[in-house]
């Protein structure tokens, strides 16, 4: 589970994050979406603890992400939107290390990326440097490196991005899977109609403050989310 | 004309802000600098003060100008000829340059003078003592004056046109082959080594020349420059300096037009990354979190020809410098000159290996991938304790080595050997610890290209600056303190030397794990 209570970031004059509050239960799959700069990244790079924040507190199962984020990052797994990883590396090279951080042994690990690798059809490329890899294939790579140490609590900043179509699919087989046996996803998209087939519940940011937050069926009701979200966005420039 | 100087600007106001971390300690970050700079400045000036007492009395004060410019372009060229190609060629900036009018020649011009920026800050620090005890010798006349400051901003040209012509031919070479970036790491270390034997062969007799006020042929040869600015000063001499400016900016247009040949086709294809598939099985090794990191740090810096060269320069200048020094003391074997000699090779030692530590842009060259480590649950004294590690792996063999190969050849007694070790390890982890608190300090994450975060950080250039000042100290100090030939004399200074080093090297650890923790967690 994941809890934020009145998160506020500021960066210099701009509030980035004003008062945020939000639940997301273990099993839901819940869309963060918000026109650009609104502030989800940096609220999820907030839970993720890459950067620190001004107020409120961030819990993820409990556990303080401030007071003890050693014991909270080894529950999660974050994506960032533009993957950066280590280009001098080989594919191999940094899922290894990723599983070393995590402590995985070497037949947990085969077995985790020989599953989600080949699910997303990447595991040919694990023995080339990732310098030599697209951005479709590094965004892969950085998912396969997200699941295999079997998060709690997933952070997926516009992980559909660069993928193509059979590994979007399979993603959100995966995703879908991992929602099931209780695992929480928190993802900011801007793609709405793929949200609206996977989501279990949206949260509509607008301007660091939280405007909407519920099941999807509630939020979009009959409309398209599509629709929902420009409703609401003309509202800011009424 | 418009495209150079608003990518000059660009190019200009990125490498002001790279050396602090933020704008609102632009200010700060500039003057601690600044401090350092002088206190080097005013080291150097001092070590020129004393070889131009001893030319002095041989009737060739004036040529320590010579010496001075000769040391400042031999210490340009150390620091800065490999990170050259590193402006030039594999840049992040390359493809959206390309994709705008903008000519080539512009922007090669634009990045030639970001690189020219470093090197002359580099030039200055040891030029500006050199011009000053000569003016001291030798007397201040207002042309020479302004000679000498008009001198400072084309001085730099040599040595960028040393690094352009290898970042040239190393670059042309590496586009044409599989592995870009180790087959360029390596084509760099075997033209480092060529660099560094032929300043080994060229040395012993050099030095003897220059004090003895011999022509020295070849050097005026190569480094035409040099030979014309100190007959100009010399003899204010103005068809000579109108000559040394002429030099100067061919110097520069040639390096201009070498970089812009083929530009585009070798960036080109050093953007092409072949996807090798091997044949081996994958392995899914384990091994602790420490041996991880410290394997991406070792597979990171070997990958990254700047980088590497930036970080093994220091530890194979050691193992030279050894040489050179051995070679100058087959003709001094007198007991009081050993005792003088332990002072002065340890502190070579430190100046070499401490210069660039690896670990004073460790955290810079994270750049955009910084988020990976404070994403994990990592914990910070293993991130700290890797980068330390890795280091002082890189580094201590090569002391040990130089250190094994004076007690070889040098007859130093088992107390000298002892202090030696003493103080060049606690060096050693002095400077790592201090790189690596600094860069925490000054990150530079937002880099465009390698060369901006492993030679345009804060922490590097204030790392580098306060171990030339740290190195020159006990020569300093060895001056001014009576009967340090005395070997009761120089156990004492030697092992206050160690002892202080020691406990500065505990208390910056200290710092790093206890204040480093804080800072690392606020880099956003």
């Amino acid at each position: 589970m994941l809890k934020i209570e009145h998160l506020t970031k500021k960066f210099g004059e701009k509030v980035a994050v004003d008062d945020l509050s939000i639940t997301v239960e273990n099993g839901q799959i819940c869309a963060f979406i918000g026109h650009n700069g609104a502030g989800k990244t940096t609220t999820l790079k907030a839970i993720a603890g890459i950067i620190t924040f001004d107020k409120g507190t961030i819990e993820v199962n409990g556990v303080d992400v401030v007071k003890n984020p050693f014991e909270a990052k080894a529950q999660i797994a974050y994506l960032p939107d533009n993957p950066d990883l280590y280009e001098h590396l080989k594919g191999i090279d940094y899922l290894n290390f990723i599983a070393d951080v995590f402590n995985l042994s070497s037949q947990e690990r085969k077995d985790r990326i020989e599953y989600y690798a080949k699910k997303l059809e990447i595991y040919n490329d694990l023995s080339s440097l990732i310098s030599s890899y697209s951005h479709g294939m590094k965004q892969k790579l950085a998912l396969v490196s997200a699941l295999i140490h079997n998060p709690k609590l997933l952070l997926l900043d516009e992980p559909f991005v660069g993928l193509d179509p059979i590994s979007s699919y399979q993603f959100k087989l995966i995703l879908q899977d991992l929602a099931n046996i209780g695992v929480t996803i928190f993802y900011s998209t801007h793609v709405l109609d793929v949200a609206e087939k996977i989501c279990t519940h949206v949260a509509i940011i607008k301007n660091g403050k939280l405007i909407v937050h519920d099941t999807m069926e509630k939020v979009k009701g009959m409309d398209s989310l599509e629709n929902i979200f420009l409703e609401l966005e003309n509202e800011k420039h009424d | 004309m418009k495209n150079t100087i608003n990518l000059t600007k660009i190019y200009f106001k990125e490498t002001i802000s790279r050396l602090t971390s933020s704008r609102k300690s632009l200010a700060k970050g500039l003057l601690f600098l600044l401090l350092i700079f002088v206190l080097v400045a005013f080291s150097m000036g001092y070590s020129f003060y004393g070889m131009a007492t001893s030319l002095e009395v041989m009737g060739n004060s004036a040529n320590i100008l010579y010496i001075g410019l000769l040391f400042s372009t031999f210490v340009v060229i150390m620091m800065t000829v490999f990170d050259t190609q590193g402006y030039f060629y594999d840049t992040k900036d390359f493809e959206m340059l390309s994709a705008l009018p903008i000519k080539i020649t512009s922007i090669v011009t634009a990045k030639y003078l970001s690189s020219y920026l470093i090197s002359f800050i580099y030039n200055l620090m040891i030029a500006i003592p050199a011009f000053v005890v000569y003016f001291m010798f030798e007397g201040v006349t207002a042309g020479g004056v302004i000679m000498a400051i008009i001198s400072l901003i084309f001085l730099p040209a040599f040595t960028q046109l040393i690094g352009s012509l290898l970042a040239w031919l190393i670059n042309i070479i590496t586009s044409k082959l599989k592995n870009k970036n180790i087959m360029r790491t390596i084509i760099s270390i075997l033209f480092l080594i060529v660099i560094f034997a032929f300043v080994y062969g060229a040395n012993s007799t050099t030095l003897l020349n220059l004090f003895s006020n011999s022509e020295i042929l070849w050097l005026n040869i190569i480094m035409p420059h040099i030979y014309l600015l100190f007959n100009a000063m010399t003899g204010l001499n103005i068809w000579f300096y109108l000559g040394f400016l002429l030099v100067s900016i061919l110097f520069a247009a040639i390096s201009v037009l070498i970089v812009s040949f083929s530009y585009k086709k070798i960036n080109t294809s050093l953007n092409v990354h072949v996807t090798s598939k091997s044949k081996k099985p994958l392995s899914f090794k384990q091994s602790g979190v420490v041996g991880s990191l410290l394997k991406k740090e070792a597979k990171t810096f070997f990958t990254s020809p700047i980088y590497c060269i930036n970080g093994l320069m220091g530890p194979i200048l050691c193992v030279v410098m050894t040489f050179i020094l051995i070679s100058i003391i087959d003709q001094y074997r007198s007991s009081e000159f050993i005792n003088m000699f332990i002072i002065m090779s340890s502190s070579i030692l430190i100046l070499c290996a401490g210069i660039a530590p690896t670990t004073a842009v460790s955290i810079s060259f994270e750049g955009s991938k910084f988020f990976v480590l404070k994403s994990l649950p990592i914990k910070y004294n293993h991130i700290v304790l890797s980068k330390l590690l890795f280091n002082l792996i890189l580094n201590v063999p090569f002391v040990l080595i130089s250190e094994i190969i004076f007690w070889c050849f040098v007859p130093f007694n088992f107390i000298h050997a002892i202090l030696m070790f003493v103080y060049t390890m606690a060096g050693l982890t002095l400077f790592a610890t201090l790189g690596l608190l600094l860069n925490l300090k000054m990150p530079k994450l937002n880099w465009t290209s390698e060369a901006q975060a492993v030679k345009q950080g804060g922490s590097m250039i204030s790392t580098m600056f306060i171990d030339i000042f740290v190195s020159l100290l006990p020569l300093i100090l060895a001056i001014f303190i009576p009967n340090v030939s005395q070997l009761n004399v120089s156990y004492i200074l030697m092992s206050c030397l160690a002892g202080v080093e020691v406990v500065a090297a505990v208390v910056v650890s200290i710092l790093l794990f206890k204040y480093g923790k804080k800072v690392y967690y606020k880099i956003q």
